[in-house]
């Protein structure tokens, strides 16, 4: 063999492989990146900020459900059988208010047929600042339209290896791919009760004195609202927006009780709901007064976090429209949280 | 441009071999070189548009300073007021992007003021580049240089192979090069050759020292975590990871230069094989020690002016050493132990000849590894207290973070079908330290293995599949960790 053949060899070999991966990638597409999952092909959706994006992309839907956590445990199979919808399941735990309402956008851009958009608002993201991100690598080579770095994608080998590998050995064991139901949802491994949620809280040694919202704070909550809540409202009139505000358990509003925030955040959510109000295509539901779940610690895993059960009630609740919050009632709902919550005997929490 | 990237091994790399080969071809040489010398702009300027205004701003300095002193050549004192200037604007700049923001902390730390940081980002290569152009500079006043026209000298400086992270390539071995009419043919045989040292050195940098990096970055961050035997990991595999990362860069510069039929100096020479330190300093960035004898130590006397003082100009060049690898105290540690290591052997020179190799080698290893810590680490005290955790440590069983932060994705794939490798992960940790050093101690320099390589179907197969391993491994997947609030 002479320095010219190996030469040669090496050039070919390596541009007949990395073309082979490329193909394969492309063909099996873990991250629903080129197309939607085609007939008999296996796919496991297990990682929401890689596969999410493609799912809006190319999946068929005309609902979406989206959120944090707090929307993890939803099936669409119990949606779709309420709201009479073809719907999808896109959660990022963790998540800021600014990372879901882009996502919320993008899949109305690209999706017209979208009528009905369930999200869950995390209160304490009320207080948070407009633009924050939670996270820093994203991989945007995913989100925008430039093929070029589409390399990033189509050559890695934790992809190829982690997710390439396994679609396509299940495509060929006819394997079943993951629902949406069973998506990011944990419920079945959670352990729930009083016994787990006071285990993981650690309670301060003194209680702080409360603070009202300040100024700044107030501007804080408008910014937020009205970038990453009700604009993508305003500018899509015909989609129905069910946003929700999730039972947080007692110990959660004790912790901030604890801290003094109790107020700040009471009157933060006030100001939210009101801005919230002024769209007819916005149903902003409170589930912060089904005090018969939030006061249960059986409901949940820790301060927040409840079970499947509570994701089904939420949604029965929102097509009965029982917890609707409407111009008409909403100075009634304000009055009767404020008064159930800063009025709380949260000792009996620990009894 | 990151040589560990897609942009530059599927695009950059060829699109330069290609033109710079085909303008050649067709007799275009000028524009063969400035096609080179825009490239490397585009190269370098790929990290960030102001550093490429810093470096092009350097470049034109030092090249007319070069005119000056040409102009000059017979005014003594003009000359010499031309080079002193910018040698002095040269160091001035690299101490302003590299060293104000330590310098200032100190300040404020000895003085109780309270001067504002200025959090100066580090423009990439400096110090190469200045160095670089330090030894053009003061060539020139000494009038050891041909003439040289501005597309010569920014092509030299500017070469993108070894723009970055070195070699230190001087003037006079890289422009007569990109003069000779010889090297502007397309040969199979170099550029195979080149090709095979450039995919050794992006492995050994992309599929050793990244890995182990992630054990010697987990290990340097939780150093209070760590037990004896976890500290001995982490302290060898910080070892592993700066051998085989820079001596990667090397390796991909020079096997680049190779593939355009240039030839750039060895920097290492199997640097771990030393037996005693004066001997790995000569194997251990090569053309660094080079810059220090020829511009430091031969102009402070060198040798010539007595033992004390030889001492003494050792010390000082090791100083340097240190702070120019970086602010922070820990380098300037480094650099004087390293120092005072080499004094001692020098002074002990008869004693230690009659020290069987092996015990040498053993000492040699020792220290380097321990002096490696403080070049690592954040801070003095953190230094400290990893090497006292080596000894007061005690054992707490395998390290399973350590474990873990080794495990890509295709050792899990492995581990999935091999229950025994599951199970028995530390396994696959001891690998990735004890092989390559192993294959530092007893392998061949790049020289000699692009020498050695004989084409084959074996080595065909070998050079195709790492390269593509690497190429899939410029890419992951990020972890997302789930936190609350």
């Amino acid at each position: 063999m002479t320095y010219k053949k190996m030469g040669i060899s090496v050039l070919s070999c390596v541009f007949c492989i990395l073309l082979c991966v490329c193909l394969l990638t492309a063909l099996f597409d873990p991250y629903f990146h080129y197309h939607a999952p085609f007939e008999g092909q296996n796919y496991t959706l297990d990682n929401e900020r890689y596969q999410n994006d493609g799912i809006t992309r190319h999946f068929e839907y005309n609902a979406i459900i989206t959120g944090t956590s707090m929307t993890e445990n939803f099936k669409t199979t119990e949606c779709d059988a309420a709201f009479g919808v073809n719907s999808i399941k896109i959660p990022y735990f963790g998540a800021s208010f600014k990372e879901i309402n882009d996502s919320v956008a993008k899949a109305i851009e690209r999706n017209p047929d979208v009528k009905l958009v369930i999200r869950c608002l995390d209160t304490y993201r009320f207080l948070e600042a407009k633009d924050e991100m939670k996270y820093e690598e994203y991989p945007e080579y995913l989100y925008d339209d430039n093929p070029f770095n589409d390399v990033n994608y189509l050559l890695n080998k934790d992809i190829f290896i982690g997710d390439v590998y396994p679609a396509a050995v299940g495509t060929l064991k006819k394997v079943k791919p993951t629902t949406f139901d069973e998506y990011a949802n944990w419920d079945s491994y959670a352990v729930y009760g009083k016994e787990t949620v006071l285990a993981g809280y650690k309670r301060a040694e003194f209680i702080a004195k409360p603070q009202p919202l300040t100024e700044e704070e107030r501007e804080t909550v408008i910014g937020t609202v009205s970038q990453n809540i009700v604009s993508v409202a305003a500018a899509n009139p015909d989609i129905e927006f069910y946003l929700f505000l999730p039972p947080y358990s007692i110990v959660h509003w004790y912790s901030l009780y604890e801290k003094g925030e109790l107020q700040k955040s009471l009157e933060a959510q006030r100001l939210a709901v009101e801005m919230m109000l002024d769209y007819s295509n916005i149903y902003v539901f409170s589930f912060l007064t089904d005090f018969e779940t939030v006061c249960n610690l059986d409901n949940y895993k820790d301060t927040v976090h409840y079970s499947g059960d509570i994701n089904s009630k939420i949604l029965q609740s929102m097509k009965n429209k029982d917890f609707l919050v409407t111009k008409e009632n909403c100075e009634e709902y304000f009055a009767k949280t404020e008064d159930f919550y800063i009025n709380y005997n949260y000792e009996s929490i620990f009894e | 441009m990151l040589f560990n990237s897609y942009i530059f091994v599927l695009f950059f790399l060829p699109a330069v071999i290609l033109g710079y080969f085909l303008l050649n071809r067709v007799r275009l040489y000028r524009a063969a070189m400035l096609y080179l010398l825009g490239m490397s702009l585009w190269f370098y300027g790929y990290f960030n548009k102001w550093y490429l205004l810093i470096m092009l701003g350097s470049i034109a300095l030092n090249y007319l300073s070069y005119l000056g002193m040409r102009k000059f050549a017979d005014n003594k004192s003009l000359k010499k007021l031309i080079a002193v200037s910018a040698v002095a604007i040269n160091i001035g700049a690299l101490f302003y992007f590299k060293y104000y923001d330590f310098f200032i902390e100190n300040l404020n730390a000895v003085f109780k003021t309270d001067f504002v940081l200025k959090n100066i980002l580090l423009p990439l290569g400096i110090s190469f580049f200045t160095f670089q152009q330090l030894s053009f500079v003061i060539d020139a006043y000494k009038g050891e240089l041909p003439k040289y026209s501005f597309i010569d000298y920014a092509c030299f400086v500017t070469y993108f192979p070894q723009l970055v992270a070195g070699p230190i390539v001087t003037h006079d071995e890289l422009v007569p090069q990109f003069a000779n009419q010889e090297k502007k043919r397309f040969d199979w045989d170099n550029f195979t050759k080149g090709l095979y040292a450039f995919v050794l050195g992006l492995s050994k940098k992309v599929l050793i020292a990244d890995m182990v990096g992630n054990v010697a970055n987990y290990g340097f961050a939780n150093i209070e975590q760590l037990d004896s035997l976890a500290s001995i990991t982490v302290m060898l595999a910080y070892t592993v990871q700066i051998y085989f990362d820079f001596s990667g860069y090397s390796d991909m510069a020079i096997g680049m230069g190779r593939m355009m039929n240039i030839e750039l100096p060895l920097n290492f020479n199997s640097p771990y094989k030393a037996c005693n330190i004066n001997d790995f300093w000569d194997r251990w960035h090569i053309t660094l020690t080079r810059f220090f004898t020829k511009y430091v130590y031969i102009p402070l006397g060198g040798n010539r002016k007595g033992v004390a003082r030889t001492y003494i100009n050792i010390m000082l060049v090791y100083l340097v050493s240190g702070i120019w690898h970086g602010a922070n105290w820990t380098f300037i540690f480094w650099g004087i132990c390293h120092g005072a290591f080499c004094v001692l052997t020098r002074a002990c020179k008869k004693s230690i000849s009659k020290i069987p190799k092996a015990f040498g080698w053993i000492v040699t290893f020792a220290f380097v590894n321990i002096m490696w810590i403080f070049f690592r680490a954040e801070s003095m005290s953190d230094a400290f207290l990893l090497i006292s955790r080596i000894f007061t440590g005690g054992f707490g069983g395998i390290n399973s973070e350590l474990c873990g932060s080794i495990m890509s994705a295709e050792w899990n794939f492995l581990a999935a079908q091999i229950g025994a490798l599951a199970s028995h992960s530390y396994v696959i940790l001891a690998g990735y330290i004890v092989l390559p050093i192993l294959g530092a101690v007893f392998c061949k320099n790049v020289y000699e293995r692009m020498q050695a390589l004989k084409p084959s179907v074996f080595n065909t197969v070998l050079t195709s599949l790492l390269l593509v391993l690497c190429i899939m491994s410029f890419a992951g997947v990020s972890t997302f960790l789930y936190f609350n609030f």
